[in-house]
């Protein structure tokens, strides 16, 4: 193999080994090759490229809070359909895909609370069979999103948003908690009858 | 020490939100980066995978019909794939650790969990692409070590292979 060091050795082929069962492959490069360049920068994080993508983001901002805006409103609509549908019949889908993806962004949106609160939301919807959903935490959740979205909470430092976040994940635990219980006494009385 | 020239590279995003496809595209276009494509779905990621044939894929976890896990699998097949070696990021609001496990053991090179940010965002570029990890073939198992840090010379004696083999790669 030529040295990797060097940026312009040539590219090497894919080396590979055999043990058996397994075969180990060294990659040749190719892309080290094609895209590594000498920097002085230390640790080798480019900071002069992740300032500039700093400052796009910073350009784009301007958006943010209208795509929360849009984001907030996806939930409530794919919390209303849930709410709406037959109890036996609900898809929780489109609420958790809503809920996982103000829990992504809107920290970046600058609304790290409602990521928070959002993030427990996709934990209820994940943790607990539909048929076994809460709908009035579910509600408390959305609510919630939406007051801080309205009110235009963007930070820790607001009491009320701090209490919120910390009630509605101990309501949560104590849901999870207990559906967990009740599905290990269901299996016991399936094993003992 | 080296960094990566982004505008060298092409890069394919794959996230079924449009806002998440424009922070990332951002951020490479900040980077420097020319080449930037698109698909809203693993399926539609997929077919752009194999027409623009991209040196990076970024990719989403949870998107609706075809995940960003199976997205990886497809990939990571060596006989069908135009290229089974491509490096993978995952971007996932998923911080828990099945599901980081469940994301290594699919083929993913590297995961980022979400918020995004710029520097976060490189250092996954810059690892895939200056210090990117063996691959594995197993008849389980195909794509990049599962251990991190491994040294090629650690492979170099057949003795090393039951200690690999015990390493949950096989």
């Amino acid at each position: 193999m030529s040295n990797p060091q060097d940026e312009n050795a040539p590219v090497d082929a894919n080396i590979e080994q055999d043990f058996g069962d397994t075969r180990v492959i060294h990659l040749g490069g190719t892309l080290r090759a094609k895209a590594a360049v000498r920097s002085a920068d230390a640790g080798g994080v480019d900071e002069m490229s992740v300032a500039a993508a700093d400052a796009a983001m910073k350009d784009l901002s301007a958006d943010f809070q209208n795509w929360m805006g849009d984001e907030v409103n996806r939930l409530i609509a794919a919390y209303e359909v849930f709410r709406d549908s037959p109890s036996d019949n609900r898809d929780v889908t489109k609420l958790f895909r809503a809920a996982h993806d103000i829990r992504g962004q809107a920290a970046v949106f600058g609304y790290p609370i409602a990521a928070e609160i959002a993030g427990s939301l996709s934990k209820l919807l994940d943790k607990i069979e539909p048929d076994y959903l809460p709908i009035q935490l579910i509600s408390h959740h959305v609510d919630a999103v939406k007051a801080i979205y309205r009110n235009n909470i963007r930070d820790y430092a607001n009491p009320v948003a701090t209490q919120i976040i910390h009630n509605l994940r101990r309501a949560i635990d104590r849901v999870v908690e207990a559906r967990q219980k009740a599905m290990m006494e269901e299996m016991r009385i399936r094993r003992s009858g | 020490m080296f960094r990566v020239d982004c505008s060298r590279l092409r890069f394919l995003i794959i996230d079924d939100n449009a806002y998440m496809r424009r922070i990332i595209r951002t951020l490479l276009h900040g980077f420097g980066t020319r080449e930037v494509f698109e698909a809203e779905d693993g399926a539609a990621g997929l077919e752009a995978f194999a027409t623009h044939l991209p040196d990076v894929v970024i990719t989403d976890w949870s998107m609706p019909v075809f995940d960003g896990i199976e997205l990886t699998k497809m990939i990571r097949q060596p006989d069908t794939s135009p290229n089974p070696f491509v490096p993978i990021i995952m971007i996932t609001g998923y911080a828990e650790r099945n599901r980081v496990f469940e994301a290594r053991d699919a083929g993913v090179s590297e995961m980022l969990v979400k918020p995004i940010s710029a520097k976060g965002l490189y250092q996954r570029i810059a690892k895939v692409v200056l210090n990117p990890r063996p691959f594995i073939r197993t008849e389980n198992y195909f794509g990049p070590d599962r251990r991190h840090l491994v040294k090629a010379d650690q492979y170099k004696s057949r003795g090393m292979a039951a200690n690999y083999m015990n390493s949950g790669n096989a």
